[in-house]
C-alpha cells in the first residue's frame, strides 16, 4: 500500500530533494538513509563497526522482500492449498531459518537492524509455517509429507555423523567450522520441517537443536569478546582524536599571545575572533568523537565483558569541557595582551560575536561569562570604546524586544504543540502498510512515536506517519548546522530531533535590530547580549520554531550516535552526551527525525512569520 | 500617587494638550529643604489653579515628569519620565533614551514606556528644536501585550522646551501605529511628554 500526497506548496517539492542532498552530505560516504514515510522499506542504517555487518544487513533485507512477496502471492491460493508452490515455501523456510540466526548475529555485532530483521523474520517465518501446514493438509501435500518423512528417516545416520563432527569441532574450539556445517545441514532440514507440526518435527530436530544451542552459547561468548575488542579499538581512536582540541588550542593561544595572530598547519592565518570560531568547531568535532565513543561503549560493553568504561568516557568529556573553558579564556587573554590599540574595537566586537556562537551551542553563557574579565582588559586598551555607555544605551532595548518576542511566541505556540507532547501522545493509528495476512490494523491507542522498535520498522514509520504528517508542532532551540548550511536542527531530545530548512525571511527584522543596537558594518555590537542578538539573527539560530511535519524518518538511536558526523555536532549541546542510558536495551531504542516546514520562529528579540503563500 | 486635590491638573493637560506642559519636578533625589520648598510651591500653585478657571499650563506641576500617551482606547498618563543621552563615541550616533521607570528596579511600575532614538546631539539641552525618530515601547500592565513600533516604523519626537531650573525637557510625540505582541495594532495619536534630565553621561 503506498501513499501519495498532493504537494500544495512550492517549497515542499524542493524540500525533499534539498534535504536528501544535505543529508547525503551528513553521512560521510554514500546516502544510506533509513525508513521514512515516503520510503518505508529502506533498511535501517548500519554503523558497520564489525566488518561484514553492512553486507549482511543488505542481503537480509533483500531476502525478506523476496520472501514477503512470495508469501503475498500465496495468499489467494490458501483457498486451494494443493496449488501452493511447495518448492518456494520450502526454500524460503530454510532461508528464513538461517536469516533468523544471522539477525541474532547482527545483534551481537551491535546492529539495531538485527532487532528489526529478527522481528520481521519471526513474523514471516510463522506465515510460511502456516502455508507449509496448509499444503501438508491437502491431498498432494500429505503425500509429499510422507515422502519427506521417508527421507528424514533415511537421514538419521547422516545426522548422527554430522553431530559427531560438530561435537568434535566444538571440543577443539573450531567454532566457525561448527557453525558452517550445522547451518548448511539446518537449512536443508528446516526446508522439510516446515511441512511438519512442531511435535512431528521434534523427532527429527531435537538432537540437532540441542547441539546447536550448545554451540551457539560458545559462539556468543567468543563473538561478544571479539567484537568488544574491535569496539574498544574504535573507542580509543575516537578518544585519541578528541585530544586534537587541547593540542591545537594550546598552540593557537601561544601564537596569539606572542604575535596577535596564529597560523594553522595548512597556512591559514587566524585573528583572535577567527581563532574562537576555529576552536568552537574543533571542540564540536572532539565532542562528536567522544559521543561516538560513548555510543559504541553502550552497545558493546554488555554483560560478560570487562567492566564498563562509561565512567572513563564521562571523565574524558568533563576533561574536554574544562579544557575548552580554560582555552577560550586563555585565548581572549592572549588577545587582550597582544592586540594593538587601533584594532581593539573591531577585535572586541568580533570576539563577542564568536563567543555568543559558542554560548548558543553550549546552551548557556558559561563560556562568555568566564571570558568577561579578559574582555574588559581588552576593551580597556581603547579609551574611546565606551562599553558601559553602550550597555546602558542598549540593554533596555533588548529587554523590551525580548518580552515582545516571548509573548508573541506564547500565543503562536497555542496552535503548535510541543514536539515531545506530540510524539508521546497516545492515539489509534489511522493507516498501515502491513500486508493483510499479517493481521488487521489494531485500533488500540498507542504512543504516536514509540521510544523502541516494537513492530517491523517499515510498518512503524508508516503508521506513526499517519498520525504525524501535516501536523503542527513547535520545538526549541533551532541551531544551524554550519554558517551557510540549508539546514538547521532542533537538537536531540526525548528520542527525536528536527530538521528545518533555513534561512528564514528575517532580513527586515535583522536590519531593524541592527539599527536599534547601533550596529553597522564598521561598528560591531559591544555587549555579549547585543552580540548574541546579532550573531543569532545572522546565523539563523532561533529560540523556538513552529511549523508542520513534512516527513518523518525512523532511525536507531545508537546508530545515529555511533556514526555522528563532525558537521552534525550541534545535534547534542556542546559538552554533553546524548540521553541514551535509560535502561532499555540499546539496540531497541528509536530516534525519530522530523523534517518540519517552518511557519514561524522565535528569535530572542523578534518573531519571523512565514506567510502561507511562500511556505 | 497624586493626591486628590492635585488631580485637577490632569483635566487641564487634556484641555491644553497641544501646549507645552508645565515643568515637572523630580522630588526624589532633591535635598530635603529643596523638596520641602518644592512641595510648598506646588501646593500654592495648585490652590491658585483650583480657584481660577484660567489656566496657564506653565503653573501646573506634575509629580516627576510624565508621558501622556494618546491611545485611541484611552488617554494614558504615565507619571515619572527620565531622559538620558548616551554618548558612545567611536563614530557611533548618540542615543536618546526616555524611560518612565527605573531600569535597575526589578519591581516595575505599570504602565511603562520607553522611547529610544539616535541623535548627533551629545547633551540633553542641545535637543531643543531637534526632531528625533524613535522606537516606542509600551506596556499597560504586567499581563498586557507589549506594543512597539514595527520594523521600519518610528515615532517622531520633537523637543520643544528646556527648563534649566527644573532640569526638565518637553516634547511632542508624533502619531504612530504600534504592533502588539497579541497580533493587534495599537493606534497612538499625537502625544506629549515632559522628562527629567538624568545627570550622568
Amino acid at each position: 500500500m503506498s501513499r501519495s500526497r498532493p504537494s500544495r506548496f512550492p517549497l515542499r517539492r524542493a524540500l525533499p530533494l534539498t534535504l536528501a542532498l544535505v543529508l547525503c552530505g551528513w553521512y560521510t560516504g554514500s546516502c544510506r538513509g533509513n525508513p521514512s514515510n515516503t520510503d518505508p522499506n529502506r533498511a535501517l542504517a548500519a554503523h558497520g563497526t564489525i566488518e561484514g555487518a553492512k553486507e549482511l544487513i543488505a542481503s537480509l533485507y533483500e531476502l525478506y522482500e523476496r520472501a514477503e512477496t512470495q508469501a503475498s502471492q500465496c495468499q489467494p491460493l490458501r483457498a486451494n492449498p494443493a496449488r501452493l508452490p511447495v518448492r518456494q515455501i520450502a526454500t524460503f523456510s530454510g532461508q528464513i531459518w538461517k536469516a533468523q540466526r544471522d539477525a541474532a548475529h547482527l545483534k551481537l555485532m551491535g546492529e539495531p537492524a538485527g532487532e528489526d530483521l529478527s522481528t520481521k523474520f519471526t513474523l514471516l517465518g510463522m506465515e510460511f509455517k502456516k502455508l507449509g501446514l496448509l499444503y501438508r493438509n491437502s491431498a498432494p501435500g500429505s503425500r509429499y509429507q510422507l515422502s519427506l518423512r521417508k527421507q528424514l528417516d533415511g537421514d538419521a545416520a547422516k545426522q548422527q555423523r554430522l553431530l559427531q563432527q560438530a561435537g568434535n569441532a566444538l571440543r577443539n574450539g573450531n567454532l566457525d567450522s561448527f557453525e558452517t556445517m550445522m547451518e548448511s545441514y539446518g537449512v536443508k532440514l528446516y526446508e522439510k520441517l516446515t511441512f511438519f507440526t512442531p511435535v512431528e518435527a521434534n523427532k527429527f530436530s531435537s538432537r540437532f537443536a540441542a547441539m546447536l544451542v550448545n554451540g551457539d552459547a560458545k559462539l556468543s561468548v567468543k563473538r561478544r569478546g571479539d567484537y568488544f575488542k574491535i569496539a574498544q579499538a574504535k573507542i580509543h581512536e575516537h578518544l585519541a582524536s578528541a585530544q586534537d582540541f587541547p593540542r591545537a588550542a594550546a598552540q593557537i593561544t601561544k601564537e596569539i599571545a606572542a604575535t596577535g595572530s596564529a597560523t594553522l598547519p595548512d597556512g591559514t592565518a587566524l585573528e583572535p575572533p577567527q581563532a574562537v570560531a576555529y576552536l568552537t568547531e574543533l571542540w564540536g568535532k572532539s565532542s562528536a568523537a567522544i559521543i561516538r565513543a560513548s555510543a559504541l561503549e553502550l552497545v558493546f560493553a554488555g554483560s560478560g565483558n570487562p567492566p564498563s568504561s562509561s565512567s572513563k568516557i564521562n571523565a574524558e568529556l568533563q576533561w574536554l569541557n574544562q579544557e575548552a573553558g580554560k582555552y577560550f579564556v586563555a585565548l581572549v587573554q592572549a588577545a587582550a595582551q597582544s592586540t594593538a590599540q587601533p584594532k581593539v574595537a573591531s577585535t572586541y566586537g568580533a570576539l563577542l560575536k564568536e563567543l555568543s556562537v559558542v554560548d548558543r551551542r553550549v546552551g548557556n553563557h558559561s563560556i562568555s561569562q568566564a571570558c568577561r574579565d579578559a574582555l574588559r582588559q581588552l576593551a580597556a586598551k581603547d579609551p574611546a570604546l565606551r562599553i558601559d555607555a553602550y550597555e546602558r544605551a542598549t540593554s533596555e532595548v533588548l529587554k523590551w524586544r525580548k518580552r515582545f518576542a516571548a509573548q508573541r511566541a506564547k500565543i503562536l505556540e497555542r496552535e503548535y504543540p510541543q514536539s515531545t507532547v506530540q510524539l508521546s501522545a497516545k492515539a489509534a493509528v489511522k493507516a498501515t502498510n502491513k500486508p493483510e495476512f499479517f493481521g488487521s490494523l489494531s485500533t488500540s491507542r498507542r504512543t504516536t512515536a514509540s521510544e523502541v522498535f516494537n513492530v517491523p520498522a517499515n510498518w512503524q514509520v508508516f503508521e506513526s506517519a499517519s498520525l504525524l504528517i501535516d501536523k503542527p508542532l513547535s520545538s526549541r532551540p533551532l541551531i544551524r548546522l554550519q554558517p551557510n548550511s540549508p539546514t538547521a536542527v532542533v537538537p536531540h531530545q526525548n528520542g527525536h530531533y528536527l530538521n528545518v530548512p533555513v534561512p528564514l525571511p528575517a532580513e527586515a527584522a535583522l536590519a531593524n535590530l541592527k539599527a536599534a543596537l547601533l550596529v553597522d558594518p564598521t561598528h560591531p555590537p559591544l555587549s555579549i547580549a547585543a552580540a548574541d542578538a546579532i550573531s543569532s539573527a545572522q546565523r539563523q539560530d532561533y529560540q523556538r520554531v513552529g511549523g508542520v511535519i513534512d516527513r518523518i524518518h525512523l532511525e536507531a538511536a545508537v546508530t545515529r550516535f555511533i556514526g555522528l558526523p563532525e558537521v552534525a555536532y550541534v545535534l547534542i549541546p556542546l559538552g554533553q552526551l546524548p540521553a541514551l542510558r535509560d535502561g532499555k536495551p540499546p539496540l531497541t531504542k528509536t530516534c525519530w527525525r522530523l523534517d518540519v516546514l517552518p511557519h514561524w520562529a522565535q528569535h530572542d528579540y523578534f518573531i519571523v512569520q512565514i506567510s502561507p503563500s511562500t511556505r | 500617587m497624586i493626591p486628590s486635590h492635585l488631580r485637577l491638573w490632569r483635566t487641564q493637560i487634556a484641555a491644553f494638550r497641544w501646549l507645552p506642559l508645565v515643568a515637572g519636578m523630580f522630588l526624589a533625589g532633591c535635598s530635603k529643604e529643596k523638596a520641602q520648598d518644592l512641595v510648598d510651591s506646588v501646593s500654592t500653585q495648585v490652590r491658585s489653579l483650583a480657584e481660577s478657571d484660567e489656566q496657564s499650563a506653565a503653573t501646573v506641576l506634575p509629580e516627576a515628569g510624565s508621558v501622556t500617551l494618546n491611545l485611541v482606547s484611552a488617554r494614558t498618563t504615565i507619571p515619572g519620565a527620565n531622559l538620558a543621552v548616551h554618548v558612545l563615541g567611536g563614530g557611533r550616533p548618540n542615543v536618546v533614551q526616555i524611560l518612565t521607570y527605573d531600569p535597575n528596579d526589578n519591581t516595575r511600575r505599570y504602565p511603562c514606556l520607553m522611547l529610544h532614538g539616535t541623535t548627533t546631539v551629545d547633551n540633553p539641552t542641545g535637543l531643543v528644536g531637534q526632531q528625533i525618530q524613535c522606537d516606542l515601547y509600551f506596556q499597560a500592565s504586567p499581563t498586557a501585550p507589549v506594543a512597539m513600533t514595527g520594523p521600519g516604523d518610528f515615532v517622531q519626537v520633537e523637543f520643544t522646551q528646556f527648563d534649566p531650573v527644573e532640569k526638565t525637557i518637553q516634547a511632542t510625540v508624533g502619531a504612530a501605529t504600534l504592533i502588539g505582541s497579541d497580533g493587534d495594532q495599537v493606534v497612538v495619536g499625537q502625544s506629549s511628554l515632559i522628562a527629567m534630565i538624568d545627570g550622568e553621561n
